[in-house]
């Protein structure tokens, strides 16, 4: 790895010998109001068009003279520069908001307009602003529910965790906030996700053509990024709603160089139960902090935090906490003009802990890592832009420690084995305008992967931890012939992967583009769940001997057109295979299973599909129309001819696969006063398995189940409306509010989040039984902002 | 575990459980042989029966029997116990004689329809219910009485325990599977609860406990979780479940159901 980033420097020297006669501007864009940085600003002059990194950065080099800049940002007025450039120049550029009547909170509200001269492909992205203007269920802001509105992301269904991208399962998802790894995006089951969208400045989500900076995941990155606080003045803002209310302070440390933000948020049902004299509770909190300082124009520091948890609580006889937490200090330093850096020391874990009381039994397990990391972005031309880097991730992982709750507790002291892991990777990637046409980004991840002592690793007869009975036609674990113990820091395993990524942009008029990309991610972290959707206590557990990284080809191509006023079209198509995705074998045990080789099988996903999207973009009425036909399926073959492999070695649906699926969420400002808001949602109901047959052992009945994921859950609809109340005269007013009122689920559909067959306990009879999760949900959020 | 979760996200917030008509396809039936030999410690034992049965539609009320099988059990000293299907087309299979021996090998033959199924397996042992002990809880404000009935586990090898419960309020019998990794040699439980309108003083509890194989184990306990509940979104996917027994003519067209046999202990517990 050294070599390699040796390697690069020498190239950035080589390269920066060019290009002498012309002069660079760069600097940051902000926020004029609060000194926000502004991610994505687009910065153009006759000759060229570039766009602000995640800091707010911008660097352009360009032939002595004089010229015009315009720069531009999504619900920001047009800000135009004059420069006379005769020696290299900084900048920075303040943006005014184009709505005057109350910022922030109904705030900068056009939708992100459709790029069609980058060569970014498969890349959505969503301002916190548009994201609080849709309606959802219990008038709450969130981020995880809004993306399920974008073409190709979906989840196995209402009140589940975690979101789908492209048939993808969701622990193939990178979610990163201010880089740092969460490894669960849900409260509450996935009723709520994790993300406070007050303090939240910007999100991107990368479906395909994922850049080479970005690894360790195979099906998608969602990219978040909190707000830094504003530096000018203090703040407050909060909402206060039926579930949960938050409230969040910024302001300046010194001002115009450093702010902090501080942001919690609380659910506070389970005061209610209290009230009641009911002794269970459930809620969730979450804090997040930020604190910036800017030492002068070449560095800056930055500290994120975040800290969140759910708490269950029934009667003390079971108790449930788990949760995220990060901390990440960053440094970002310019070299020269053209030559942006940014180190980060990056810690994240997440914890989950268990206390069965009536049992007296109590768990608790987790996984940490460390993340050192250094990107470099060089603005070497006009044409030309490089991004290197490299990181270091190292795991901790805690199975589960298992304990007695109580002295006169039956359970005995267990630590499952605790693994350790090492992720070093490089990257290098270019962004090159080959032409006023055409625009290309390529570059190259080489990620390595070692599973570490100290542990000690099972062996079996031929290297072979799952066993196929002949007779009876069932995989069973094997039995271990020994075993080997790795001392620290040991080697146990290791691999290494060349991960490719290209995309390209090709300009057929001013309005049109084509665009295709390719990229192969791996990944060596795996969620063990076998249902269909993740549980909070499902462990993360390392690569090793036995179980292989999942490697990821996709393939997408899209057409997309900039209409007149405003509106637009996407269209993508993609393929993707993954290969080494685990398979359980049938009635796998995955609760402190300290052998989970045993109950695996290495199988294979495919996924396919086309994705359109249709955007009204500004204007009194915003909003957009998506929809997605796609097919994703897992495969898991025998591994000998012997061998009947799971679902008898046949291709089955997965879980969240969605075969159409149709979003459409809309905008209206009616007056300066009222706006409202409507989402749709159709799609085709889940895959599931209905019983073929019945029969009775031991006075029960059993349902027998034919192949897997054949049937389908009834189709899926709800449409949920929202309007805003904003009172009038708070121009002048210190103290600005505003009512949302929405209803979730409108006409009441009792869509099945499952259909369940059972012999009733009083009749003996069977049945199946939907559970519908949402009926009609109306809710009432204040929001204010002082 | 994972249910009573879903239980409590689901009860948290709005969900409605309804009662739905769903059309389901009927698979060709299939032999079921349910062939559980339980000898209740303190009895002698010779009297034992199999039932043989089909599979049919999941909303049939009707389940087909199997008449005109033959049934036998063979010890290992080659002694035949006979099984006869006394009550015509009742589909089970009484044997009066049949001597039951701890750590003897058995093996079952079952001929049916030209086909012939076998399984062999070992009689095995069984620990004492030693106690029992009765809680209230307050659970989502209502009272739940818990009831625990204990045993002692043997330290000095892994053991597998099929327990039941069958409350006289309700028509149908519970069934749990337990192993010993958390408390090798420690005093174990079955534990069970109710709704309060099920679970009352005076309610006679039968419950039981039998040692059980490591595979009898893994084949309970996803038999447990096939009939208890499913396709939840914290349900793990349906699997084929996959007995002891093997179709020695054809081996594709395997039956259904398991050959066992062991001691059980028994309880009747009358709530107070």
């Amino acid at each position: 790895m050294y070599k390699l980033i040796i390697s690069i420097l020498c190239f950035y020297f080589s390269i920066t010998a060019f290009a002498q006669d012309k002069y660079t501007l760069s600097g940051v864009v902000y926020d004029k109001k609060n000194n926000e940085t502004i991610i994505g600003a687009t910065i153009a002059t006759n000759k060229t068009v570039t766009s602000t990194n995640e800091y707010g950065f911008y660097s352009i080099t360009l032939p002595k003279g004089s010229y015009q800049i315009t720069v531009s940002y999504m619900g920001y007025k047009l800000e135009t520069v004059s420069v006379t450039l005769d020696s290299n120049s900084k900048k920075d550029i303040y943006l005014e908001e184009n709505q005057q009547v109350l910022e922030e909170v109904v705030v900068k509200s056009n939708i992100e307009k459709t790029n069609i001269r980058k060569p970014e492909i498969s890349l959505n992205k969503l301002s916190v602003a548009t994201i609080k203007q849709m309606p959802v269920v219990l008038g709450e802001a969130d981020i995880i529910k809004s993306i399920l509105f974008l073409p190709g992301v979906t989840n196995a269904g209402e009140g589940q965790s975690g979101f789908n991208v492209r048939g993808g399962a969701v622990d193939q998802n990178l979610i990163l906030l201010d880089e740092a790894t969460i490894y669960n995006s849900s409260h509450l089951f996935g009723f709520f996700s994790v993300f406070n969208p007050d303090a939240i400045k910007d999100l991107r989500l990368y479906k395909g053509g994922i850049p080479s900076r970005y690894g360790g995941r195979v099906s998608s990155v969602l990219d978040i990024y909190q707000k830094e606080g504003n530096n000018k003045v203090f703040h407050m803002n909060g909402g206060i709603g039926l579930v949960s209310s938050r409230l969040l302070a910024e302001g300046p440390i010194v001002k115009n160089k450093g702010s902090f933000l501080f942001g919690g948020r609380a659910s506070y049902a389970h005061l209610f139960l209290k009230l009641s004299n009911n002794n269970n509770s459930a809620y969730f909190y979450d804090l997040n902090t930020k604190i910036n300082y800017k030492f002068n124009k070449n560095n800056s520091l930055y500290l994120s935090g975040y800290f969140g948890r759910d708490v269950f609580d029934i009667a003390q006889s079971f108790t449930n906490t788990y949760g995220n937490s990060i901390v990440n200090l960053r440094w970002n330093h310019l070299f020269s003009d053209k030559l942006f850096s940014n180190l980060s020391m990056i810690y994240s874990d997440y914890y989950y802990g268990l206390t069965l009381d009536f049992v007296g039994f109590n768990w608790d397990s987790g996984i940490k890592n460390y993340n050192l990391k250094y990107d470099f972005k060089n603005y070497i031309s006009d044409n030309l832009k490089l991004n290197f880097g490299a990181n270091a991730i190292y795991y901790d992982f805690n199975p589960g420690t298992i304990e007695p709750s109580k002295a006169d507790s039956g359970i005995n002291f267990k630590q499952l084995e605790k693994k350790y892991a090492f992720e070093p990777a490089a990257y290098l990637d270019f962004e090159q305008k080959i032409s006023e046409k055409l625009n290309i980004e390529y570059g190259i991840r080489y990620s390595l992967f070692y599973r570490l002592g100290n542990s000690t690793m099972n062996l079996y007869q031929n290297d072979n931890p799952v066993v196929f009975d002949t007779d009876l036609q069932i995989y069973e674990k094997a039995t271990p012939i020994g075993t080997q113990h790795y001392g620290s820091n040991k080697t146990i395993a290791s691999y290494n992967n060349l991960e490719p990524r290209f995309s390209m942009a090709y300009q057929l008029n001013d309005n049109q583009s084509i665009k295709a990309g390719y990229n192969r991610m791996a990944q060596y972290l795996h969620l063990i769940s076998n249902t269909a959707s993740p549980t909070p206590l499902d462990v993360w557990t390392p690569s090793d001997k036995y179980i292989k990284p999942q490697l990821c080809d996709q393939f997408a191509v899209g057409y997309f057109h900039n209409l007149k006023n405003d509106y637009s079209i996407e269209i993508e198509s993609f393929y993707k295979t993954v290969k080494n995705r685990m398979d359980y074998i049938d009635g796998a045990d995955l609760i402190a299973n300290e052998a989970i080789e045993q109950v695996i099988l290495n199988g294979k996903m495919r996924s396919y599909g086309l994705e359109m999207m249709f955007k009204k973009n500004e204007g009194k009425l915003k909003g957009w129309i998506s929809y997605t036909i796609s097919r994703s399926e897992q495969k898991t073959p025998g591994r000998n001819a012997l061998e009947t492999g799971i679902n008898n070695g046949n291709w089955y649906k997965n879980a969240y696969d969605k075969l159409h699926n149709l979003a459409v969420t809309a905008n209206y400002k009616f007056t300066n006063k009222w706006t409202f808001g409507a989402n749709f949602v159709l799609q085709s109901g889940q895959p599931v398995t209905y019983p073929n047959a019945q029969y009775v052992y031991q006075g029960i009945t059993i349902p027998s189940y034919g192949l897997r994921n054949e049937n389908r859950l009834p189709i899926y609809h709800h449409l949920d409306i929202s309007a805003t109340l904003t009172p009038k005269n708070q121009r002048t007013k210190k103290l600005k509010s505003e009512w949302v009122f929405s209803i979730y689920n409108l006409y009441n559909r009792k869509n099945a989040a499952n259909i369940s067959f059972r012999q009733n306990q009083d009749t003996a009879q069977n049945e199946a039984i939907r559970l519908s999760i949402f009926g009609m949900v109306p809710s009432v959020t204040y929001n204010f902002k002082f | 575990m994972k249910k009573y979760i879903f239980f409590l996200a689901a009860l948290f917030l709005f969900s409605c459980e309804d009662k739905v008509d769903v059309p389901l396809d009927t698979a060709a039936p299939k032999l079921v042989i349910d062939a559980n030999i339980f000898w209740e410690k303190g009895t002698t034992g010779n009297e034992q029966m199999i039932k043989l049965t089909t599979t049919t539609n999941y909303f049939a009320t009707e389940i087909p029997t199997v008449s005109g099988a033959l049934v036998q059990i063979t010890n290992a000293a080659n002694t035949v116990f006979n099984f006869v299907e006394t009550v015509p087309n009742s589909g089970e299979y009484i044997c009066t004689n049949f001597a039951p021996v701890v750590g003897d090998t058995y093996t079952l033959t079952v001929a049916y329809d030209g086909q012939v199924y076998t399984a062999t397996e070992k009689l095995l042992a069984t620990p004492d219910i030693l106690s029992t002990e009765q809680k209230t809880v307050s659970v989502f404000g209502s009272d739940m009485i818990q009831v625990k009935y204990f045993y002692q586990d043997n330290g000095d090898e892994e053991n597998y325990y099929l327990l039941k419960v069958k409350n006289q309020n309700l028509a149908i019998p519970e069934y749990g599977v337990q192993d010993d990794t958390f408390f090798q040699g420690n005093l174990m439980f079955g534990f069970y609860t109710a709704e309060n309108d099920k679970l009352f003083a005076g309610t006679v509890l039968n419950m039981s406990v039998a040692g059980i194989s490591k595979r009898y184990y893994n084949y309970m306990n996803k038999l447990i979780n096939i009939a208890g509940n499913s396709q939840g979104p914290f349900s793990s996917p349906p699997v084929t479940l996959r007995g002891n027994i093997v179709n020695s003519t054809n081996e594709t067209n395997y039956p259904l159901g398991y050959f066992h046999l062991s001691e059980i202990s028994k309880i009747n517990y009358t709530v107070e």
